[in-house]
Formats: structure tokens, C-alpha cells, sequence
């Protein structure tokens, strides 16, 4: 019971992302597309919410958490009718459920949920705030006590509504994202392609996610909620780019991004990079990176007044360039997916087809920026990053994975409304 | 097909056609190959297919996780233990505690009411050492501490003051 009231919580959070509604450019997608980015957007807000009580000294309850809630909930705005057929949802339906198999029956669990995600979103929740006495305990200094507070956040804020922390629920959470990622793709997608292409790369974009969570073993991890924000922040900037309201929803993902995981920063700045580049829109690429780097500006404040910053540390590690070839080669061939790299290649082999490879430029340069600054990361540090490489890198670039398939969609559409 | 090139030659119209259906055909392949890829995967992470896990970590690999007695072990001793209680959980090594992230952090999280503390707070020399001792798989050996509760999983230890 308490796993159902923790989830509906933190579905609920989705009012709090009601204000995108009142975008037009939300307004005109499919329904369930509204919900996908509401729900995204929501995230962040209420996680950015809880770190603002948590500044002032306002302890979280019900009261705190909830009458916030149900205000932004008020601000729900019914869109455009956008007719469906409800067959071109088979494909991502089936990956949907097999996604939450996989999270019911405990066979894509990631340890990390038990070693800190879970840990730090229980004594947070206890806390009613972010417990920064917690995270500066020398005993639990392994917890990556500096590490992004956002999935803690949400997880606490399941528990305010379930009265405790669920680990089942977190599992599920993860499987949500990557069907939210999904949908609001497809949604996003589907003005600039047409229904069925949209459809056709939702569905492979679920699958892939959906695989790609299982074989790393992610799930009540923080890579679920960092492909949905990814992929909502891309997809908004490659097929509404002129758009200011894909360029509100645009800034909300990529601040969720930053403050989700440590990568998050570097994808964020890879993204903002790639858009400056490709579309020589300097103003807009500024507006985009205030908020976010406000959001990361402030954690990192907090992380060193508090004397807790280990992965954010410039210079912490020595680089080791000379060591590129063995990590372009663990890597290669660590993310295989043990699918004979069968996620990558189903994002490749539809550019044989492409109508529309300039649109793909931005999307392309987000992909080879995460894969850059992935390998970039593997490069520090004294000792050999193999052991790091086995246990991390299928699931962190399943992010540019999920990003060459939004890339192959947006070269396969036509010219309608883009 | 959405937007048919009406304009074009009967043979530039095939082979748009043609084009069109391969950039919608070949992602949905794509995605049924990756689901039947994933049913796979989740079918070699053993049986039962459908039953209720007793803990999270009960079919993440061919093989058993490590920690998955632990998590049956503290849910156990979890209303053994009174509320702010110093506790720590480890799986002894020659009946002595020992470094073991693997064991203490999930206690951590789990054990919400207590005080969880590193394994070495159960070491001869630690003063004063905790309250309780969660031990995984093998007992605990130790002057102080006496066996109060015993599982299939492991045991719990009280410290004598």
C-alpha cells in the first residue's frame, strides 16, 4: 500500500509543471505528450521547491508540500485536441509493461538504491529538509554525499505523501521516466514527422531505453530521470527550436539535468554548446543557461560551505590523455549491450533514409558531446578505469543512445511546421 | 505516409514511397528486436517469472546479490532494534567485523529509526563500541556482545554495558 501512495505522489508532482500547459507550444501537442513534459517539468519544479523550504528553514509536511501542489495544480490548462490511433501506441505499450516487469520482479534493480539514493532520500525525509548534517557525517562519506539532490528530493517527497520511502516505488519510478521520455518524444516529434514516424521512433526509443535500463541494471537509480530530462531538453530545442515555449520547457529539463547527477552538468553544457552551434542564437543560448546554472551554482555553494564538494573538485584527478586508446576500447566494447551493439545500430541505420540530415546536426553534436565528455571523464584519475568503465558505462551512454535515436528522427521527417 | 511528393515522376513517387515506409518500418523493427532482446535479458535472471521478490536485488543477475540477505536480515531485526539505538551490520570475516560497505550502507536507509554506524565501531578496541551488531552469514565473535536473535540470514548481537 504504502509503495501505491509513494508513486501517486510522486505522479502527483505532475501539477506542479502545470504552468507548461499555458505554453502554446504544449497547448498543440498530443495529450499525452502534455502530461509526459508536465510531469517532467514538475519534477523539477517541486524538487526545486523542497530546496527552497529547505534554504529557508521551512520543514516539509503535507502543508508545505501539498497546498504548493494543489496551487500550481490550478494553473492546468486543458490543450488542442490532437486525434490518435491508438495502434501506433502498440509498440511502446509493450515496452512500457516490460519495463515495469522488470521493476516488479526485482531484474533491473541497481545496488546504488540501497547504497546511497535510497539512503540519503530516508534520512531527508526524516529530516524534513535537506539534512546537510547528514551528508557532512564522515561515516557516510561514501554515500557520494555531494552527489545532486534531486532524485532524493522526489523520493522524499513520495514519502511525505506514503509517510515512508519506497524502494519498490523508486523502481518503478524509473520505469515511468523512461515512458514519460518516450511519450513526450513522440509528442514533440510528431508535428515536425507526422503520427507515424513520431510513433515508429517512440517506439524504438522506449525499447531501447527500456533495454538499455535492464541490461545496466539502473533502475531506483538517477539515470532514468536523467534520460526523461535529457531527452525532453533535446527534443524540445530540435523540433520547436524557434519556439520560445519549447525554450521555456527546454530550461526547465536542463535545470533538472544539472541537479540530478554529476554528469548532468556536462551534458547540460554539451547541450547549450551544440544548440550555440548550430543555430548561432547566442541570445537564446544565454537565456537557456541562466536557471540551470543558478540551480548548479547553488548546490555547489552549499556542497563546499558545508565542506562536503569530493566530485565537483576541480583538478581533483590527474588526466591521463595518453590512456584514450584502452578507454575508446573498454568502452566500445563494454557498450555492446551484450546486443552486438543492436541499440546503437537501430539509431544509426534509419540515417540511410534521412530526408532531413540538417536538422539532425544539433541533436548529432549532443551525441558526440555526452560520448565525448563520458570518455572525457574516463580519463581521470591514477588508477585504471576499467573496473569504472564495467560499471558505469553502459548505463551513462544509454543517454547519447536514446539522443542518436531523437537525431535519427529528426533527419527521417519532413518539412511540415519545422 | 504523411506528406506524398504528388509532383514527382511515377518512379521518384515509388521510390519516396519505398523510403518512407523503410523510415517508418525499420525503427518499429528496431523496437521489436530490442523488446524481444529485453525478454531475454529478463529471462536469464532465473525463475520464478511472475511470483512477488522478497527483496529488490532478488533477480538482478544469474547469480545472487550479495546483499539481498541482508535486506531479508534487516527487515528481521528491525523491530528488535529501539528506537536511536547505535547499530551497525556487516558480514563477519573470521568472526570479526570487518570494512563492508556492501552490508552497512543498505542499513543506513533501512534502518531509519537507529543510529547506523561503520563495522569498525564493533571492533575490540572501539570505546564504546555500538549497541547492536547486525551479523550477515557467519556469527560474531566478540567478549561484549551477546547473541540475541537468530535468523536463517544472520544474527543479532546486544552489547553488554
Amino acid at each position: 500500500m504504502s509503495t501505491v501512495l509513494w508513486l501517486a505522489g510522486v505522479v502527483a508532482m505532475t501539477m506542479f509543471g502545470a504552468f507548461v500547459t499555458r505554453l502554446a507550444y504544449v497547448r498543440m501537442l498530443e495529450r499525452p505528450a502534455r502530461v509526459a513534459i508536465a510531469f517532467a517539468c514538475g519534477l523539477v519544479t517541486g524538487g526545486v521547491l523542497m530546496a527552497l523550504e529547505s534554504l529557508v528553514h521551512v520543514s516539509w509536511s503535507r502543508a508545505t508540500l501539498f497546498v504548493p501542489l494543489v496551487l500550481a495544480g490550478c494553473l492546468w490548462r486543458r490543450g488542442e485536441r490532437v486525434p490518435m490511433r491508438a495502434w501506433t501506441w502498440t509498440l511502446l505499450a509493450i515496452a512500457a509493461v516490460l519495463t515495469c516487469y522488470g521493476s516488479l520482479t526485482a531484474r533491473q534493480s541497481t545496488a546504488d538504491l540501497l547504497f546511497f539514493w535510497g539512503p540519503k532520500a530516508v534520512h531527508f525525509y526524516g529530516a524534513e529538509k535537506i539534512d546537510f548534517e547528514f551528508l557532512a557525517a564522515p561515516h557516510y562519506f561514501l554515500m557520494h554525499s555531494d552527489y545532486p539532490p534531486l532524485l532524493p528530493l522526489v523520493c522524499a517527497f513520495g514519502a511525505v505523501a506514503a509517510h515512508a520511502v519506497s524502494y519498490w516505488g523508486a523502481l518503478l519510478f524509473s520505469a515511468l521516466c523512461i515512458v514519460a521520455a518516450a511519450v513526450a518524444f513522440r509528442g514533440m516529434a510528431r508535428p515536425c514527422l507526422g503520427e507515424m514516424r513520431a510513433a515508429a521512433f517512440a517506439s524504438l526509443l522506449a525499447a531501447a531505453l527500456a533495454y538499455g535500463l535492464a541490461t545496466s541494471n539502473a533502475a531506483g537509480g538517477a539515470d532514468a530521470l536523467l534520460y526523461l530530462l535529457a531527452i525532453v531538453a533535446v527534443s524540445a530545442l530540435t523540433f520547436g527550436a524557434e519556439d520560445r515555449g519549447a525554450h521555456i520547457v527546454a530550461a526547465i529539463a536542463l535545470t533538472g539535468l544539472v541537479l540530478v547527477k554529476v554528469e548532468g552538468l556536462p551534458f547540460a553544457l554539451v547541450i547549450l554548446a551544440a544548440y550555440l552551434v548550430s543555430r548561432r542564437r547566442v541570445a537564446a543560448s544565454l537565456a537557456l543557461a541562466i536557471v540551470p546554472l543558478l540551480a548548479i551554482g547553488a548546490w555547489v555553494f552549499a556542497i563546499y560551505h558545508r565542506h562536503i564538494a569530493d566530485a565537483y573538485t576541480i583538478g581533483r584527478k590527474p588526466f591521463h590523455p595518453e590512456r584514450i586508446g584502452e578507454v575508446m576500447r573498454w568502452t566500445a566494447v563494454r557498450v555492446n549491450y551484450r546486443a552486438a551493439w543492436l541499440p546503437w545500430l537501430a539509431g544509426i541505420v534509419p540515417f540511410a533514409f534521412a530526408r532531413n540530415p540538417r536538422r539532425a546536426l544539433f541533436p548529432l553534436l549532443v551525441t558526440a558531446g555526452t560520448i565525448a565528455a563520458t570518455l572525457f571523464f574516463y580519463l581521470q584519475g591514477e588508477e585504471s578505469p576499467k573496473w569504472w568503465i564495467d560499471s558505469s558505462a553502459e548505463r551513462v551512454l544509454l543517454t547519447s543512445v536514446a539522443l542518436l535515436i531523437v537525431a535519427a528522427a529528426s533527419s527521417s521527417g519532413g518539412e511540415t511546421m519545422c | 505516409m504523411d506528406e506524398h511528393p504528388c509532383h514527382l515522376t511515377g518512379y521518384l513517387l515509388v521510390r519516396t514511397d519505398t523510403r518512407e515506409r523503410l523510415q517508418i518500418a525499420v525503427p518499429f523493427l528496431g523496437a521489436v528486436l530490442l523488446c524481444a532482446m529485453l525478454m531475454a535479458r529478463f529471462h536469464e535472471r532465473r525463475a520464478p517469472w511472475f511470483g512477488r521478490p522478497e527483496t529488490i536485488l532478488d533477480h538482478v543477475g544469474p547469480e545472487e546479490h550479495q546483499a539481498r540477505y541482508t535486506l531479508i536480515l534487516l527487515e528481521k531485526v528491525q523491530p528488535l532494534l529501539p528506537k536511536g539505538a547505535y547499530v551497525t551490520c556487516f558480514r563477519p570475516v573470521n568472526g570479526k567485523q570487518h570494512d563492508d560497505s556492501a552490508n552497512y550502507l543498505p542499513a543506513v536507509g533501512l534502518l531509519p529509526d537507529q543510529i547506523v554506524l561503520p563495522a569498525f565501531t564493533a571492533s575490540d578496541d572501539s570505546e564504546p563500541p555500538v549497541d547492536y551488531v547486525v551479523a550477515v552469514g557467519e556469527p560474531f565473535v566478540h567478549a561484549r556482545y551477546t547473541r540475541i536473535a537468530t535468523f536463517p540470514e544472520g544474527a543479532l548481537y546486544r552489547a553488554s554495558r
